[in-house]
C-alpha cells in the first residue's frame, strides 16, 4: 500500500471522526514501516482543520470532540512506535491539561486540550478530579512547561490555587506557566492565586499559551 | 415535494369536544336566524337559489343547516398551492405549519424608530429578504401598502409584479378595488399559481367588492382565502366565544357561496380577529385576548377540517423591534402553531399594521423556527430513546459529546437562531456587546449583499410592465385622472 494512501486515511479518520479507523491506519503505518512522525503529522494536521472548523463557527463541539478522541486512538499507537524507536518528537511545547479535584466537568478541558493538540503542542490530558499531587507529579514527569488547570465549580476553584502552592512548594513554578480557566473561573481570581494567565474561551487559550511560552 | 415546514405532534385544546360542538350549533343558529349580510345582488339571487331564506332588500341571507354542512363537507381538507420553484410548492392542511408575512402602510427607520413611506428599492430589498429567509414559507399580500410616488390603487399589483421578479416562492394576493384583474392577468402570463384573498366586514356582512372578487377568484380558478376581522367589543362581541361565532359565521357564509359556485374549490380560511383597545379604538394586536381568539377558532376549524391560518401574530402594538414586540410575536405563534394553524402572518410587522420592516422579519424568523422546533415534538422511536446508548457510556466518565449519535441528534433536537446572542458572557464583551437587533442587520446586510436574484425572464418583465401600465390606465379612467 502506498504510504500516502495509508496518511490520506489517517487524516480523513479523524475529519470522518472514525477512532477505529485512526487506530487501524496507524497500525497499518507501524507495520509498513512508514516514519511515526510522518504519521502523527497527519493526524495533526487534520485536527487542525477541524480546530479552525471549530473557531470558523463551520464544525460544532461533537466535532471536535469526536475527531479529538478519534486522533487519540491513532495517537496512542504512532507515540508507541516514536518510543520503541527513541525518536525526538517536535512540537511546540509540553503541556499537562486536566481538571482540578472535587471536580468531574471535561467538556471545556477537552476542548481545550484538541485545540493546543491542533495548535502543535504536545499535551498530556490527565482527565477529570485530579489531586494536586498528581498534577505536580505530571509536570515532573514529562517536563511540562504548561500547565492548563480547569475548574468549572466556585466551590472546586480553590482547588487551582493549591496546585500553584504545591508547584512552588516543590521549586517548580519557574519552571512551569500555570494557566487557568472554567466557568467558575475569573481574571481577578486568576491573578489573586498567582496563575500565569486565564482565558475564558478555548481558542483563547491557544493564543495565550503561545504568548506566555513566547512562540 | 412541496416545501417541508414543520409537522405538529404536538397540538392544544381549549375546550372538551362537545363544547366546540355547542360553539358550532350557536354558530348554525346564527346563520340560520340573523343571517349574513351581502352587499351583493347577484349573490343574494343565487343564494336563494341554493336554498337560503333571502330578503333582498335588506341584503340578508339565512342559511339552512343542511345547505351549510352539505358545503363544510365539499371543501377540500387539504390541497396543494403550486410554486414558481416546485421546491417551494405548498401542501395546505391536516397537521403541517407553514409561515407567511404581515404588512405595513410604511418601513420604519431602525434607529429613530420614524416610519416613512419606501422607496421602490425598499420594496425589493424586502422582498429579497423574505426570499432568504429560511422559515418564510410563502410571500403574503404586499410587504408595503405602497412605494415612491406610485399611486395607492396601484399598489398591489405592482406589488405582486416585484414578488414574481424577486422571489420564487408562493404568493397570496389581496383582492381589493379590482386589483385582481390585473394581478390574476399577471399570474395567468406567468403561469403561476396565485392565492386570492379577501376579507369580511364584521359584523356579519359581505361587501359587493369582496363577493365580487370572491367569484372572480373561483372563475379564475384560484385558491380562494377567506380573512374575517372582528375586533372584540367593537365589531364582534367583547367574549372570545362571541366573537368566535361572528367570525365564523361570516366564513362559513362565504363557504356556501364558494362551494354551490364550484363544487370542491379550494379555500383557505383566515382568522384576524383581536380585542379592541378601549381607550384608542384600535385593535390591540400582541395581546393574549387576539391570541385566545386564535386557539379557540383553530380548534372550531379544526374540528371542521377546513386549511387555516392566522393573521394576528404579525401584528404587534410594539414601536419598536425590542423585547415587546418579541413576546407579543413569540407568545402568539406558539399558541397558534400549537392550536392548529397551517398557516401563519409572522415576520415583517412593527407597531400594527402601521409598518414593516425586514430587520424584524428577520428577528421573527428565529420565532418562527423555534416554535416550530417546538410543535414538530418528539418522535418515541429506538434511537431517540437512546437505551443502548446510555447503557454504552455509562456514569462519569463517560459522556456523549463524541458519540455518532449526538453528531446525527443534536442539529435535528436543538434549535440554533441566527440572531440570539450565543456567546460566553466575555466573548461577548470582546465582540461589541451585539444584540440580536445587531445580528439581525448584519444578517439583512449580508442578504443584500448577494447577488440579486431575479426569476424573470426580460420578455416576462416586459409583460408585467404592459399589464401594469392597463392598471394605471383602468384606475385613471376610473377615477378621471
Amino acid at each position: 500500500m502506498e504510504a500516502s494512501e495509508i496518511l490520506h486515511s489517517l487524516s480523513r479518520a479523524v475529519t470522518e471522526y472514525d477512532p477505529e479507523a485512526a487506530a487501524r491506519w496507524a497500525g497499518q503505518a507501524v507495520e509498513q514501516n512508514l516514519d511515526p512522525l510522518v504519521a502523527l503529522a497527519a493526524l495533526t494536521d487534520a485536527i487542525r482543520a477541524v480546530g479552525d472548523g471549530f473557531a470558523c463557527g463551520e464544525l460544532w463541539l461533537p466535532d471536535l470532540i469526536a475527531a479529538a478522541e478519534a486522533m487519540s486512538a491513532g495517537t496512542a499507537i504512532l507515540e508507541a512506535e516514536i518510543a520503541r524507536r527513541g525518536v525526538r518528537q517536535e512540537s511546540l511545547g509540553i503541556v499537562v491539561i486536566g481538571t482540578v479535584f472535587g471536580d468531574i466537568h471535561d467538556i471545556g478541558k477537552n476542548m481545550v486540550a484538541t485545540l493546543l493538540r491542533a495548535a502543535g503542542f504536545s499535551v498530556h490530558d490527565l482527565g477529570i478530579n485530579i489531586r494536586a499531587e498528581a498534577f505536580v507529579d505530571a509536570v515532573i514527569r514529562h517536563d511540562a512547561r504548561l500547565l492548563a488547570l480547569s475548574a468549572l465549580l466556585t466551590t472546586t476553584a480553590p482547588e487551582q490555587e493549591k496546585v500553584i502552592d504545591l508547584l512552588k512548594a516543590a521549586g517548580l513554578r519557574e519552571r512551569v506557566k500555570v494557566i487557568v480557566g472554567g466557568g467558575g473561573i475569573t481574571r481577578s481570581f486568576a491573578e489573586s492565586i498567582g496563575a500565569d494567565g486565564y482565558e475564558p474561551t478555548a481558542p483563547g487559550a491557544v493564543k495565550l499559551a503561545k504568548h506566555l511560552l513566547a512562540i | 415535494m412541496p416545501r417541508q415546514g414543520f409537522t405538529r405532534r404536538t397540538s392544544l385544546q381549549m375546550l372538551p369536544e362537545e363544547q366546540i360542538c355547542a360553539l358550532h350549533e350557536a354558530t348554525l343558529k346564527v346563520l340560520a336566524e340573523t343571517g349574513i349580510r351581502f352587499e351583493e345582488s347577484w349573490a343574494l339571487k343565487f343564494l336563494a337559489q341554493q336554498g337560503c331564506a333571502v330578503d333582498e332588500a335588506a341584503g340578508r341571507v339565512r342559511f339552512p343547516r343542511q345547505l351549510v354542512e352539505g358545503c363544510l363537507a365539499q371543501a377540500p381538507k387539504e390541497f396543494t398551492l403550486t410554486a414558481p420553484n416546485p421546491a417551494n410548492d405548498l401542501l395546505l392542511g391536516g397537521d403541517r405549519l407553514y409561515y407567511s408575512h404581515a404588512s405595513g402602510m410604511q418601513t420604519i427607520d431602525i434607529d429613530t424608530l420614524e416610519p416613512r413611506r419606501p422607496s421602490r428599492g425598499d420594496y425589493i430589498d424586502c422582498v429579497r429578504v423574505l426570499q432568504a429567509l429560511p422559515h418564510l414559507d410563502h410571500l403574503g399580500c404586499y410587504p408595503y401598502f405602497g412605494f415612491d410616488d406610485m399611486p395607492d390603487v396601484l399598489a398591489i399589483p405592482a406589488g405582486v409584479a416585484l414578488h414574481m421578479q424577486y422571489s420564487d416562492k408562493h404568493q397570496m394576493t389581496a383582492c381589493s378595488n379590482d386589483a385582481e384583474l390585473f394581478t390574476f392577468q399577471m399570474a395567468q402570463t406567468l403561469g403561476h399559481e396565485i392565492v386570492g384573498t379577501i376579507g369580511s366586514s364584521p359584523p356579519l356582512t359581505w361587501s359587493s367588492g369582496a363577493v365580487t372578487s370572491a367569484r372572480r377568484i373561483v372563475e379564475a380558478g384560484y385558491a380562494l382565502t377567506t380573512v374575517d376581522g372582528a375586533m372584540m367589543g367593537g365589531t364582534g362581541p367583547a367574549t372570545v366565544p362571541g366573537s368566535v361565532i361572528v367570525s365564523t359565521a361570516e366564513h362559513l357564509a362565504m363557504v356556501v357561496l364558494v362551494q354551490c359556485l364550484h363544487p370542491g374549490h379550494r379555500m383557505l380560511i383566515g382568522h384576524f380577529s383581536a380585542p379592541l383597545n378601549m381607550r384608542t379604538g384600535s385593535p390591540a394586536f400582541g395581546q393574549i385576548g387576539a391570541s385566545l381568539s386564535n386557539v379557540l377558532f383553530n380548534q372550531l376549524w379544526r374540528y371542521y377540517g377546513l386549511p387555516l391560518s392566522n393573521g394576528s401574530p404579525g401584528y404587534v402594538i410594539a414601536k419598536g423591534m425590542e423585547f415587546q414586540a418579541g413576546y407579543e410575536k413569540g407568545i402568539a405563534a406558539a399558541l397558534s402553531a400549537l392550536s392548529g394553524a397551517n398557516s401563519m402572518l409572522l415576520h415583517l410587522g412593527v407597531s400594527s399594521e402601521l409598518s414593516a420592516h425586514p430587520v424584524q422579519a428577520i428577528l421573527d424568523d428565529d420565532i418562527a423556527g423555534m416554535v416550530g422546533r417546538f410543535v414538530a415534538g418528539e418522535e418515541m422511536r429506538e434511537d431517540t430513546l437512546a437505551v443502548e446508548l446510555i447503557q454504552a457510556v455509562g456514569p462519569i466518565p463517560g459522556h456523549y459529546l463524541s458519540r455518532p449519535h449526538t453528531r446525527k441528534w443534536w442539529r435535528k433536537e436543538q434549535f440554533i437562531g441566527a440572531t440570539a446572542d450565543a456567546l460566553t458572557y466575555p466573548e461577548w464583551l470582546a465582540g461589541g456587546k451585539k444584540t440580536a437587533l445587531d445580528h439581525a442587520r448584519a444578517k439583512l446586510a449580508d442578504i443584500l449583499a448577494a447577488p440579486e436574484q431575479r426569476f424573470t425572464t426580460p420578455a416576462q418583465d416586459e409583460d408585467l410592465e404592459r399589464i401594469l401600465a392597463e392598471a394605471r390606465d383602468y384606475f385613471a379612467r376610473r377615477h378621471g385622472g
